[in-house]
């Protein structure tokens, strides 16, 4: 099965319908399929991501403890 | 005559109030009757604020005239802001349905600043519904109003490329002032994360999001910057960083200067065949100049996609969390599919992609540091502006020939954080404008303005208008 075809089946209309039940929010049927074609452009993407080992790596999230700026 | 006042430059109108060669009301006055002739074309405005206008257009010109007082070079110059800056004395609707006749109790502390210096604000320019590039916005290209005008800061870039505004201020989340820039032959400058501030001003993403000016030349924006940058305690992302005189060092040579080039990435192989031919042109006539270039290869920019796609969905979801609650029916659907996708991201994706981004940060700043860079360089965007038959606003569809190729070009700065300059460089055998992009150090936006300055004054690029004006002049 090639990489496309293993993520139409991973990601379709029932992944969605169920990720949105779990996030609690209601994706009208109207949508549901440009959110699918958007989830699958996105899991494309960032499986470059994925495959980083980024165990030692700090995120860009920073926290400024002064009261005063 | 005085229509002719909307061909000068910030600078030479600027120059000529200072000389008392003409009067703030004149400016003014000119832009709107511009604005007149130039809308029905181009829709750049989703706000014209005629009185407001010509009442500060009177004021700064009492300040000239009875007392002496002089603001500086944005003193009486009719200036356009993108309609998700807030102000006081018009709407801030954001292109959206959901914040329909909304009139906030502040201005955007950017707005503030350009009162401050005297400009005179004309009006509030179309954007992509909340910046997020879902919709297309009414407004059409200047140089052909077929096409498009690229976004989301599509009414900024539009306005000044005809002359229906001496400079504008856009916003910039993932190109959103360059791409524009690029398409309308216009210098248009997103500065370092934390440079300018965005308090008021309604976002998308905390860290990506950035505000900046859209000018005919480098010396117009260097002087926009001026007055717009500097540390603002009501932004939290707001950096107190010295800010330089962006005109001092316009004027210095650039010989010696190394930019580096990374062609895997820059050049690849949806750059159309003309795209790539003119701005290695471009990178000529800057070889001349004295520029170095150098080959650099840089493998994790090919990263950049999914941090920024997973960084801007989360955040910018976030953010309207609850109006997609209560009016989701208020937003156009592409930009509602946006929100519902990010709404459906995973936490520690979201933490994935901030520990990537320091691996990009990390490996272009380690590659100017290597190769001893003062900027990076390559093409806008990969073709000029598209049909309005074939344009796609989608962030994560659509061919590259729209935004996704753009967004290739230019969303490294937004998730790095450096600034980023798109400099005009020459026209298509269509007689479209087509824009390269500068990278640069952290806070050296001044560096990037003197290239393009140093470009600007051996090439025509910036002195041409489009036929729309033309017309509409004589």
């Amino acid at each position: 099965m090639s990489k496309e075809e293993a993520m139409e089946k991973d990601i379709n209309a029932e992944t969605i319908r169920r990720l949105a039940e779990v996030a609690g929010i209601e994706i009208p049927e109207e949508d549901v399929a440009g959110v699918v074609a958007t989830m699958r452009t996105y899991k494309a993407a960032f499986q470059a991501v994925e495959a980083l080992d980024l165990t030692e790596v700090d995120p860009v999230v920073v926290t400024d403890p002064r009261w005063e700026r | 005559m005085s229509d002719n006042l909307v061909q000068k430059t910030l600078r030479e109108a600027s120059d000529m109030l200072a000389r008392h060669e003409t009067t703030s009301k004149e400016l003014t006055e000119a832009t709107l009757r511009q604005i007149e002739r130039t809308e029905p074309l181009i829709h750049a405005y989703a706000t014209v604020m005629t009185d407001s206008a010509l009442a500060a257009a009177a004021k700064a010109d009492t300040e000239l005239a009875h007392r002496g007082r002089w603001r500086g070079p944005l003193h009486g110059i009719p200036v356009a802001v993108k309609d998700i800056c807030y102000t006081t004395d018009a709407p801030t609707e954001g292109g959206s349905g959901v914040l329909k006749g909304f009139v906030p109790d502040h201005d955007a502390t950017v707005v503030a600043r350009l009162r401050e210096a005297g400009a005179v604000i004309v009006g509030k320019t179309h954007t992509h519904e909340f910046a997020y590039g879902q919709n297309v916005p009414p407004t059409r290209n200047a140089w052909n109003p077929e096409h498009a005008p690229g976004g989301s800061s599509a009414g900024s870039g539009a306005t000044v490329a005809a002359r229906s505004a001496f400079a504008a201020i856009g916003t910039d989340g993932g190109g959103s002032i360059r791409f524009p820039a690029a398409l309308e032959g216009l210098v248009g400058l997103k500065p370092t994360c934390g440079r300018v501030s965005r308090y008021g001003v309604i976002p998308m993403s905390a860290t990506l999001d950035h505000v900046g000016p859209l000018c005919r030349t480098a010396e117009d924006t260097a002087l926009v910057m001026n007055v717009i940058a500097g540390f603002d305690p009501l932004d939290v992302q707001s950096i107190n960083e010295p800010v330089p005189d962006y005109t001092a060092g316009l004027e210095e040579s650039v010989r010696g200067l190394r930019l580096g080039v990374e062609r895997d990435y820059f050049f690849y192989k949806d750059v159309s065949p003309e795209y790539r031919s003119i701005v290695e042109a471009a990178m000529g006539e800057l070889e001349k100049l004295g520029v170095v270039f150098v080959d650099v290869k840089i493998p994790e920019l090919d990263l950049c996609a999914g941090i920024f796609l997973n960084i801007i969905a989360t955040d910018t979801s976030t953010y309207h969390r609850r109006w997609l609650r209560e009016k989701p029916n208020d937003y156009v659907q592409g930009t509602r599919i946006m929100l519902e996708f990010g709404e459906l991201l995973f936490g520690t994706d979201y933490l994935m992609a901030q520990r990537a981004r320091e691996v990009l940060r990390s490996a272009v700043k380690d590659a100017f540091q290597r190769e001893r860079l003062d900027g990076l360089i390559g093409p806008s965007n990969v073709v000029t502006a598209v049909h309005m038959s074939r344009y796609s606003s989608s962030l994560f569809e659509g061919s590259p020939e729209d935004s996704t190729g753009a967004l290739h070009q230019l969303s490294i700065a937004n998730v790095i954080g450096v600034p980023s300059m798109n400099v005009p460089c020459g026209f298509s055998s269509a007689g479209l404008p087509v824009g390269f992009v500068l990278y640069g150090r952290p806070f050296d936006e001044a560096l990037l303005l003197r290239i393009g300055h140093a470009y600007g004054k051996v090439t025509p690029w910036t002195s041409r208008a489009p036929r729309l004006q033309a017309a509409a002049v004589s």
